[in-house]
């Protein structure tokens, strides 16, 4: 005789390894779509409300020049540096002469004078290197300032 | 004929396995989501790189505005004129301007003045500090 036998299912339509699988198909979708690079930040300090105007003239150290770096967009579509009264194309070169400039004194003033035009990208640029360069003093003129 | 009885076991046995998968699936699923929505990235842009960069702790009390090459502003994902940014600026920085900073995430193709007009904003709100979003060194 056949024994009827209690069978209690434990089958719940394989639900746990669908979701599971759902929940590692999200996490692999959340990290695939913001799988893009790290943002970092670079910083400056900008002069406090009514301070921007034309600085008095100050006693300081008879070495210390200001290095003007007047960014301009060139005849060939180029970013084109002039630092105090040169101009400079290849900016290599010019990131070579900011860090002698810099070795001989950190403490010289550096004002960056940008024209509206110059792309954004190049003006980071410069600005990165004058940092690595080691000057402690980085400025934005204005276009008041500049005009 | 007297079937064989086995003596019932008492208690309900539960599988845990299962449960504990679905857990700590559910535990990597918000770690991952909630570290990705801080990042607030809702812009794609051409960043910048920069060599003297930092992962800096984002300060508490920001405004990050995106601005793309054609030199429009994005703030949460919305896009705002220079006066609705300067709005948005005035209401961030309310009494309080010590503390209160302006990132911005510029592509690298974007006119300067564009970006400028941003910077010149700052210092009449009292803003003193302004972060350029980069790309670190690879």
């Amino acid at each position: 005789m056949k024994v009827p036998r209690h069978h209690r299912s434990t089958d719940y339509g394989g639900m746990t390894a669908m979701i599971d699988i759902v929940f590692l198909l999200l996490v692999f979708f959340v990290i695939g779509a913001a799988g893009l690079p790290k943002e970092e930040t670079i910083s400056t300090v900008l002069p406090a409300q009514g301070s921007i105007a034309t600085p008095a003239p100050q006693e300081r150290p008879p070495q210390q020049i200001d290095v003007w770096l007047k960014l301009l967009v060139g005849p060939k579509g180029r970013t084109v540096v002039d630092m105090n009264g040169t101009s400079y194309d290849d900016l290599k070169f010019l990131k070579e002469q900011l860090k002698l400039l810099a070795d001989f004194d950190p403490s010289n003033p550096v004002v960056l004078d940008v024209e509206a035009d110059v792309p954004y990208g190049d003006v980071v640029d410069i600005y990165d290197t004058c940092i690595a360069a080691g000057f402690d003093n980085i400025e934005f003129a204005t276009g008041e300032q500049s005009g | 004929m007297r079937t064989p009885v086995r003596p019932r076991s008492f208690g309900v046995l539960v599988n845990l396995t299962p449960l504990i998968d679905v857990v700590f699936n559910l535990v990597i699923f918000f770690l991952v989501a909630s570290h990705f929505a801080r990042s607030e990235t809702v812009e794609e842009v051409d960043l910048p790189r920069a060599t003297q960069s930092s992962e800096q702790e984002e300060p508490p009390r920001r405004l990050l505005i995106t601005v793309k090459p054609d030199g429009t502003y994005h703030t949460g994902g919305r896009e705002l004129s220079l006066q609705e940014v300067e709005r948005a600026l005035e209401e961030g920085v309310g009494d309080d301007p010590a503390g209160y900073a302006v990132q911005i995430r510029g592509d690298r193709h974007a006119a300067f003045g564009e970006v400028e007009k941003l910077m010149t904003l700052c210092p009449k709100y009292g803003v003193t500090e302004v972060g350029f979003k980069v790309l670190g060194e690879e």
